[in-house]
C-alpha cells in the first residue's frame, strides 16, 4: 500500500475556505478544559465526553435543539467532521483499478468534500479489504472506488448512493464512496456533495 | 353470576369491545403495511413481532366477552365467567413479552456498540436528514395508542376488566417506545450511538415491570387469591370492606373470597345456610352502583368433627 500524500486539486469552483461552523458550534460553547481528546482512534469515545458536558450546560443542549433546522444536527458519532476541520486534513482511501472516468469523478467529490468540510485531502491507495478495515476502525474517513452493492461491506460500513453504475451479471457494481457508520454529519455533507455533482453533470 | 352480563356494565362492555377493534385494526394495519417494507432489517423484524404480540390482549378481551355471556352447560356448570381470567393470564404473559423481547433487543443493540447511520434525503430539491422524518412519524404513530389507551383505561376500572386494563397498558408500552424512539434519533442525531438502545431499554423495562405485575394478579386468580386491584398486586378495596361486612354479619365463620373474572364470589364456611334469600345488593358495603360485582354467595355448613379432624 503506497501512501501518495497527494494533493487533489479541486476542480470545483466552491473551493472557498468554508468551515462547517455549525456541526461544532454547539461544542465549542460546551467545551470544558481538558475535557475532549480530539484526535483519539482508541479509547474513550468522545462522544460520552462531549455528553457530559452537554448535560453539564442544558442551555447547550436547548441550542442544539435550536440548531437543528441548520444542519448542526446531526453530528458525528465518532467526530469525523470536526477533526477534518481541526487538523485540516481529509483521509481518503482510494481503492485501485478503477476506470479514468469514475476515478475523475470521485476525485471531485472527495475535492469538493475536503473544501466544504475545511481539509485538505491526503490520499492512500491501495486494495479494497485493507482501505476498507482502516476506515472501519477509523484510520481513514472516506474510501471511494467501486463497490458491489451486495457486500457484506455494505452494513459494516456506509455506502453513499452511487455517481454510477456498472451491471456484472446479477450484481451492481457502483462507483461511490464508503463511509465509517454513525457520522452521520460527515455522510450527509457528503450526500449533499454528491448530489450536487450529479445535479451538475 | 353466569349469563347475561348485569345491565349496570352493558354499555361498558360494549364500549370495550368497539375499543378492541379499533385496537386490533390499528394495529392489523401497521403489522400489514411493516410487514410489507420490513426487508432483512433485524431491528424492524423485532418491532413486527413486538406489534403482533401487542394485538393479543384486545384479541382475547372480544373472546372472552363473547363466551363470557354463554350460558352455564352441562359440561360448563360454573359458565364461563373464568375465560375471562384465563384470557387476563394471556394478555399478561403478551405484555411481558413485548418488554421482554425489547429489553433482549436493545441490551444486544448495547453490547454490540453498534454506530447507527441515518441518512439523508433529497425532498423537493432540498437536503433533509432523515432522523427528522423518522420523528414525525413516530410522533404520528404514539398518537392512537396514546388516545386508545386513555380511552380504555376508566372503561376498564368501570367493569373491572383486567384484560381491558392490560390492554391499556399494551397501548401505553405503544406510546411510550415511539417517544424513546423519538429521544434515540435526537441523541443520536446529538452523536451518541447509544442513544437509541438505552432509551427503549428504559422504556422496556417499565413495560416489563407493568407485565410482571399483571402476570402476578392473573397467576393469583387463577389459583383463586382473593380479588385484587386493577394493576396491583392488593387486596381490591372494595372487596376488603365486603370481607369486613361478611364477617359482621356472619361472626365466627370463616369467610372467603376469590374472582371470577370481573366477579366477586364469597364463601361463608361454618355456617348453616339461611332459610330466606339474601339480597346480596344490601350486603355490598361499596358503591352500589358497582354492586354487580357481588355475584355469589355460598355458605357451606359446620362438618361433624370427626369429618373434619379427618381431612387435617
Amino acid at each position: 500500500m503506497a501512501k501518495t500524500g497527494a494533493k487533489l486539486t479541486s476542480l470545483s469552483d466552491r473551493n472557498r475556505p468554508y468551515v462547517m461552523a455549525p456541526p461544532i458550534m454547539c461544542d465549542e460553547l460546551c467545551r470544558h478544559e481538558g475535557a475532549r481528546t480530539p484526535f483519539s482512534n482508541s479509547g474513550t469515545s468522545p462522544g460520552l465526553w462531549r455528553f457530559v458536558s452537554v448535560m453539564k450546560t442544558w442551555p447547550c443542549l436547548v441550542l442544539a435543539l435550536m440548531l437543528a433546522s441548520c444542519q448542526a444536527i446531526p453530528i458525528d458519532q465518532s467526530g469525523t467532521l470536526e477533526r477534518i476541520s481541526e487538523h485540516g486534513v481529509l483521509r481518503v482511501g482510494m481503492i485501485t483499478g478503477l476506470a479514468p472516468s469514475e476515478k475523475s469523478r470521485l476525485q471531485i467529490l472527495v475535492g469538493r468534500s475536503a473544501a466544504a468540510a475545511g481539509g485538505r485531502p491526503v490520499l492512500t491507495e491501495g486494495a479494497a479489504e485493507p482501505l476498507l478495515l482502516m476506515l472501519e476502525a477509523g484510520e481513514l474517513d472516506v474510501v471511494v472506488g467501486a463497490f458491489d452493492s451486495s457486500s457484506p461491506w455494505s452494513s459494516r460500513v456506509h455506502l453513499l448512493p452511487p455517481l454510477s453504475i456498472e451491471r456484472h451479471g446479477k450484481s451492481d457494481i457502483e462507483a461511490t464512496a464508503a463511509v465509517r457508520n454513525g457520522e452521520n454529519g460527515w455522510i450527509m455533507l457528503l450526500e449533499r456533495e454528491a448530489k450536487s455533482l450529479s445535479g451538475s453533470q | 353470576m353466569s349469563g347475561p352480563v348485569p345491565e349496570e356494565i352493558e354499555n361498558d362492555l360494549r364500549k370495550a369491545r368497539r375499543l378492541a377493534w379499533w385496537t386490533i385494526a390499528w394495529i392489523g394495519s401497521i403489522v400489514v403495511v411493516m410487514g410489507f417494507v420490513m426487508g432483512s432489517s433485524q431491528a424492524m423484524k423485532t418491532a413486527w413481532i413486538e406489534d403482533i404480540l401487542s394485538m393479543v390482549p384486545a384479541i382475547v378481551l372480544l373472546l372472552s366477552l363473547r363466551l363470557e355471556r354463554k350460558k352455564p352447560t352441562a359440561l360448563f356448570p360454573h359458565g364461563f365467567d373464568r375465560t375471562h381470567s384465563l384470557a387476563f393470564l394471556i394478555a399478561a404473559v403478551a405484555l411481558a413479552a413485548v418488554g421482554g423481547v425489547l429489553l433482549i433487543e436493545s441490551i444486544i443493540t448495547l453490547s454490540m456498540a453498534e454506530h447507527v447511520t441515518i441518512p439523508s434525503v433529497h425532498l423537493f430539491g432540498q437536503q433533509v436528514w432523515l432522523g427528522w422524518l423518522m420523528i414525525a412519524a413516530l410522533a404520528y404513530s404514539a398518537v392512537p395508542p396514546l388516545l386508545l389507551g386513555r380511552i380504555k383505561l376508566p372503561v376498564a376500572e368501570r367493569t373491572h376488566d383486567a384484560v381491558l386494563h392490560t390492554d391499556a397498558k399494551m397501548q401505553k408500552a405503544d406510546w411510550m417506545t415511539g417517544l424513546a424512539g423519538i429521544g434515540g434519533i435526537i441523541g443520536i442525531g446529538l452523536g451518541y450511538w447509544w442513544a437509541d438502545a438505552a432509551a427503549a431499554a428504559i422504556i422496556a423495562l417499565s413495560v416489563l415491570s407493568d407485565g410482571i405485575t399483571a402476570l402476578r394478579i392473573a397467576t393469583f386468580e387463577l389459583v383463586d387469591g382473593v380479588p385484587r386491584q386493577l394493576g396491583s398486586a392488593k387486596m381490591a378495596q372494595d372487596a376488603q370492606a365486603l370481607l369486613t361486612e361478611l364477617r359482621r354479619r356472619y361472626p365466627s365463620s370463616d369467610v372467603r373470597m376469590r374472582e371470577a373474572g370481573r366477579y366477586i364470589l364469597a364463601q361463608v364456611r361454618d355456617v348453616a345456610p339461611p332459610q330466606e334469600p339474601v339480597d346480596l345488593k344490601a350486603i355490598w358495603p361499596g358503591q352500589p352502583e358497582r354492586a354487580w360485582r357481588f355475584a355469589e354467595l355460598s355458605f357451606v355448613p359446620p362438618e361433624p368433627p370427626a369429618r373434619a379432624e379427618d381431612r387435617h
